[in-house]
This record gives C-alpha cells, structure tokens and sequence, in this order.
C-alpha cells in the first residue's frame, strides 16, 4: 500500500515537471503564405516589423501601406501604439537589442538617448548611395529646419516623419463679439485678450493650455512662453541646464501662471491635450495655444463646434527658434539585420510621391516637404490661414525644448513638478524653481 | 493558520516510520510547485538586489558598481520621501477608511433578509472591475466641469472643489476611489469570518442583558479578531503597491501630491530607464512592505 502511495506520488511529480514543460512541438508554418519567389519583386519573402506612433495620420500610412507590399514582395508588420506606450516600448525594445524592430518612429524625446545609446544607424551613406537611393527622393526638398531637427553631430539620424510646432487657435467669433480684430501678436496682448475674452458669465474662457503635470505637460506650454521672454537651457556654460532660478524663468511662470488661473477654464490643473482641445472644440474657450496637427481635429464638424470659425496665427518672439515642438523622424534600428529593407520602406514612407498622395486625399496635413505643403492641392484642402502659420511655425520651432540630453525628461519633470507646485499655491515662484533648479544641477551631476 | 500537528505517540516506531514515509511523500507533492515558485520568485529578487548595486542608465553604455552608493542617494533624495510620506497618507487613508466601512457592511450583510444574497454578489461588483477603467471613470466622475458629482453637487448649491487638480483634495479623491474600489474585498473577508463565529458567546450575552453595542465590541471583535489582522495585512500589501487607478487619475499630480513609491519608482524606470536606481527603489519598497507584513503576520499568529 505504502509503495503504490509513493509510486503514485512520483508518478505525480514526474506529470506535472513535464507539464511544465509546455508543447514545444508545434508543427506548421508560421508565416501563412509562402513567398511566390518572383524575380521582378525584389524584396519577395522579406518580411519587417515596424514600431509606428498611433494617430490617424499614421493608421492612413499603415493602410497605404498594401501598396508598398504589393511592388516590392515584402511584408510590412506594424505594431502601432499611443504615445504613452509608445515610448516605453521603443526605450525597452531598443535597450534590450532584441532586433525586434526594423524601422521605429522616434522624435527629439528618445533621440539623445537613442544617440548615446548606440541604438540607431546613422543613414547618411544611405542617402548617399545612389543604389540605395535614387535621385528623385531629393531629401534636400525635407523643410530644413525639421532635417536639421533630425541630425546630431553632423549626422543624419533620422527621415522627417512629421512636424509639430505650438500655434495660436483662435475662435473668431468670440473675437468678433469682444470688439477684436486681429490675433494677438505677442504675449503681452496674449494675456489682454485673454482677459477681455474671459466672461464667466457666458462660461466663456479666455485661453487654453495643457495644463496638467502629466506627462510633463504643463512644461511643454511653459517652455514656449519662457522662450519668448528670453529663456534659454544652455545659458550656463558652467551648469547647463540649471537655468530655472534665473530671472526670465520667474517672469515665464508668474505670466503663465496669471494665464492659467485667471483667464483659463476651472480644472485646468488637470488638462492634458486631450482636455484643452476639447474645451476649444466645444466652444468654451477662445483661444487655444497648441500643436499645429491639431487643425484637422478643430475643423472636423462632428467633433468640433467651432468648425470652420477658427483663426491661426503664430505669436512673435525674439531669435530665431521662438515656438516650440517635437519633429517626428523614422529611424533605423542598430540591431536590425534587414538594413536594406527598412531603408526601402523609410523611404517609401516619406517620399513625394506618398505624401502628396495623402496630403491630396486629406488623410494628412502634417507634411514635412516643401514641394508638399507649396502644392495647389494642398493649400486647397487646408485651411489657407493654418497653411500660412503651419509654414511660419515649422520653420522657426524650436526642436530642443526639452533637453538634449538623454536626462532630459527627467529635467522636464522637475520643471513640470515646480510649475504644478506654483500655480496650484503650494510654493511661491522663486521657491519652487529654486528647488527644480537645485534636482537640475542633481540630475546633471550624476553622470 | 493554525500550526497543525498529528498527535504523535511516543515508543512507536512503526508509527513514526509511517510518518516519515508519509511526509516524504507530502514534500515530494509540494517539492515541484515550491521549486517553480522559488525560482521565479528569488531569481528577479536576487537580480533586483544585484541591479540595485549599479549606477545604470539603458540610454548610456556605461554601468558603475556603487555598492550601496544609490541607497545613500535614496535617503537624500527629497523626491523620495515625499513619495514615502504621500504612500504612508493613501496607505492608511485607504485601509483605515475601507476597515471602518467594510466591517459595517460586512455586519449589514452578515443578517439575513430578503434580497440579503443578491446584495452581496452585486457589491463585489467593484471588485470585479479592472483598475484602469475605474481610474478612468472616477477621473470622468472627478471632472470640476464635466463630472457627475460637481454637477449634483451644483444642484444642491454646493460648489464642488476641483478635485483632482487643487493639492488638498486631490489624494482624498484618490483614497475614495480605492475605497470603492477594494473594499468589497475587506468585506469579503470580514463576512466569511462572521460567519464562522460560534452562537455559544452571543446566547449568554443575551441572557446577561448586554446591549448591541456591548455584544459587538466584547464579543465578535475578539473573535474576528485574526480576519481583521488578515484583511488589513492583504489590503496593506494591496494599497502600497497600487499604481493604475493613482497613474491614471493624477499622474502623480499636482506638483508631486500625489506622487507615491510605486509612480516614483515606475518613473525612474520607465521614464528616465534609470535601471540601478529604480531597482534600489523597489527594494527599498520591498523592505517596506516586508516589515509591515512581518508586524501583521505575527498578530495573527498570537491572536
């Protein structure tokens, strides 16, 4: 009896460690259909995963994309995440050397550490091999200011994607009532108007900004209006970066501040993008300061009441960089093993050819190339007056509003931390910054 | 848990040899769930702790051994211990609330009445529902313009704070969401204890003329007492781990009120991928969580 209870009991070891073991026997293909093996296609059997931002201009391309597959042979996966994610899994999945990726999209938020990593190909000797790249691409027709956004060190890192830059939405029509003519030109009339356009009475707000410590949010409409009074990170040759107790910072937030709670709607402490757009879009605030991308959304019928009733300019600043805004570039993997490949395809994405196409169709208005955003087709599509400030604000924004350093977001965030802290009265201004400036001069201390 | 032993007369070895023989079999049972789990349970811990030893970075090829070098840096770190002092505050905020309400619902649902079944399988509703989308919804809920509850709050001419935005509210509002989140749980083990509490105790105290009151505090919290200490231990564990509901209420907002260990330390990793440091932070967490649990296992073992 005792024996069979000890065989039974080994018998039930032994089940369950093979259990565990799992079926590794797994039979079949995995890729479903076999390459045709066409000589005429010749990437034919190639296949390459792609880690692409969600919005609907990039669900367009991803659609476009069968076009691509069907004149080359090669297949095309996308793994096509929201921003938040986003990030997290292009930091991890690159680190991590995986090779997972072939192409990644990126912006100036992972290009230092993408750089300092060592995780990206530079593509210079692509575009210079004239087998690999033919004439008719013309990356020269790239808007300057967004190739050079994409370039470190003399080296090109990343193709134009798209390019976002802060812009000024006005509701016309709560300019009309209020007496007002034109847009605001620079950040003094700015706060004017948004008094004059704040009438509580009609739950009317003057302006709108992201607002919300999220995400660091609040810094990126901060960072603007800093820039605008002269602020600038690399100030300090000595400690770069440890810029915050300086005169221009204290001045930027106390002005942003003042917007915020006076001339803002209630609960804008806690407004990412997505609040302040629909605020804007549901009419209860007149102006909105916020990325160029987002003209599709306020011009959209079913979604905004304030559909073709919006104005757009860009406010003025001093220099040369004065508004502010992530270009988005499409990158090369290191640890690819398919380079030719993904390069057929990042050249693909961004050619002529394709954006006009879908710049014509009105899938996309955020084109990076001249000949593009200069095209009859699209200035009939777009909004003339978007057109015009889009154009002004690509060319004059600046791409490193957020550190270049692979510790930039984390600079952001005690930035971010310190303008929550002041504009929600737990600190006063100068002992807020003072403190970011002090984790700064940390963080940078750290290396 | 009771520590069980089989009674064992002495100056019997066949018994013992039986014995013997049967806890070989016992440990041989046990032997392949205990190795899976200690190896997937120690390997990230010994990792964790090793990882905690470097100053790294994923963004930078170099990785420095400091020793405890970032512990030392933990303690001066004043982001830390306001994220230490904003865990303490929602920790105990959420458990000391959700104990007080749960025992009165547990007690409420301990009667029998008419309906008394289908109350209780609608209340474990919420703890069904998945954190992120509650956090969404009491986001939505907590919206000074749009949500539900300024708006009725409004209707009766008061006007509701900005809850989530204003720093004094804005973990109270937290702590409320994860009381109606989780304290069904509580309430669950509460209930079952209820209901394993002998009548003996209750029909004596009748008969001495103890009033309601008297017969709850004398007599069914001693006897509940180790399911209090247990439900309290899980929902500890529970709180100072919590990370979806806060991350996607507030983010860690405004400034860094709302900021907790476990945002602070998903930020140092994810966000700015300082691997060594986090992994230290985590251990720190872990530490923590060891200490209170060590305190509240022993309760329940002595009572």
């Amino acid at each position: 009896m005792k024996k069979l209870n000890m065989f039974i009991a080994l018998l039930i070891v032994i089940s369950l460690v093979l259990a565990g073991c799992g079926d590794s026997n797994k039979t079949g293909s995995a890729s479903g259909q076999p390459s045709e093996g066409q000589t005429d296609k010749p990437f034919a059997g190639e296949k390459i995963n792609v880690l692409i931002l969600k919005t609907p201009a990039w669900d367009a391309l991803v659609s476009k994309t069968a076009e691509f597959e069907k004149a080359t042979g090669m297949k095309v996966n996308f793994d096509s995440l929201p921003e938040k994610s986003f990030f997290q899994k292009l930091d991890v999945s690159l680190s991590a050397r995986t090779g997972e990726y072939d192409v990644v999209w990126g912006n100036n938020k992972s290009l230092p550490s993408m750089i300092s990593g060592d995780w990206i190909e530079p593509i210079d000797s692509y575009l210079n091999d004239a087998s690999l790249t033919e004439a008719s691409y013309e990356y020269s027709d790239f808007i300057p200011k967004l190739a050079k956004n994409l370039s470190m060190d003399g080296k090109i890192y990343g193709l134009p994607g798209n390019g976002e830059a802060n812009i000024l939405y006005y509701n016309k029509k709560m300019f009309e009532e209020a007496g007002l003519t034109a847009p605001p030109k620079n950040l003094t009339e700015l706060k004017e108007y948004a008094k004059q356009l704040t009438k509580p009475e009609k739950k009317q707000s003057g302006i709108v900004v992201r607002a919300t410590r999220e995400g660091n949010a609040n810094s990126f409409s901060w960072i603007m209006v800093w820039k605008m009074l002269g602020g600038n990170w690399l100030e300090q040759a000595d400690a770069p970066y440890a810029v915050l107790d300086k005169q221009a910072a204290i001045d930027a937030t106390n002005l942003w501040i003042e917007l915020v709670n006076n001339y803002a709607p209630e609960g804008i402490h806690s407004y990412g993008f997505n609040e302040s757009l629909l605020a804007f879009q549901q009419g209860k605030a007149a102006m909105m300061i916020d990325v160029n991308t987002f003209m599709p959304e306020v011009e959209n019928p079913d979604k905004s009441t304030v559909a073709g009733n919006v104005g757009y300019s860009v406010l003025e600043g001093v220099g040369d960089e004065y508004t502010v805004g992530p270009t988005w570039g499409i990158f090369m993997p290191k640890d690819t093993n398919k380079k030719t490949a993904a390069w057929e395809f990042m050249k693909w994405a961004t050619s002529k050819e394709v954006m006009q196409d879908m710049a014509t169709k009105k899938q996309r208005s955020d084109a990076t190339r001249t000949s593009v955003i200069d095209s009859e087709e699209f200035k009939n599509n777009f909004n003339a007056e978007w057109g015009e400030a889009n154009k002004i604000a690509l060319n004059h924004t600046d791409f490193g509003y957020t550190p270049l350093v692979p510790e930039g977001s984390e600079i952001r965030e005690a930035l971010s931390i310190a303008i929550s802290k002041a504009a929600t009265g737990q600190a006063s201004v100068e002992k807020a910054l003072k403190e970011a400036n002090d984790r700064i001069k940390k963080i940078m201390g750290n290396k | 848990m009771a520590n069980y032993q089989l009674p064992l007369p002495r100056a019997n070895k066949k018994r013992s040899m039986m014995k013997s023989r049967d806890s070989m079999v016992l440990l041989l049972l046990i032997a392949p769930a205990f190795i899976i789990l200690l190896v997937l349970s120690m390997g990230p811990l010994m990792h964790s702790i090793y990882t905690g030893m470097f100053s790294s970075n994923l963004a930078k090829s170099t990785k420095t051994f400091v020793g405890f070098g970032n512990y030392k840096e933990i303690m001066q770190d004043t982001y830390f211990w306001n994220a230490f002092f904003n865990t303490l505050y929602q920790v105990f905020g959420t458990v000391g609330i959700q104990l007080l309400v749960g025992m009165g619902i547990a007690l409420l649902l301990a009667r029998t009445f008419k309906g008394v079944k289908i109350l209780r399988s609608l209340y474990l509703l919420p703890m069904m529902t998945t954190p992120i989308v509650v956090g969404l919804v009491w986001r939505m809920l907590y919206n000074p313009e749009l949500g539900l509850i300024n708006y009725y709050l409004d209707k009766i001419g008061i006007s509701g704070p900005n809850w989530l935005g204003d720093p004094s509210w804005a973990m109270p509002s937290i702590i409320l969401a994860d009381v109606w989140l989780s304290t069904p749980f509580l309430t669950m083990i509460l209930l079952a204890g209820l209901q394993t509490l002998p009548t003996e105790p209750y029909e004596s105290a009748e008969l001495d003329g103890a009033n309601r009151f008297q017969t709850f505090w004398y007599i069914t919290m001693p006897l509940l007492k180790p399911y209090i200490y247990m439900a309290i231990l899980f929902r500890l564990m529970d709180a100072i781990k919590r990370f979806d509901t806060i991350y996607i209420m507030t983010g860690g907002g405004p400034g860094n009120k709302t900021e907790t260990l476990n945002i602070y330390v998903y930020h140092q990793a994810f966000e700015f991928l300082k691997t060594g440091y986090a992994a230290a932070l985590s251990n720190v967490m872990l530490v923590f969580i060891l200490v209170i649990s060590i305190y509240f296992l022993r309760k329940i073992q002595k009572s």
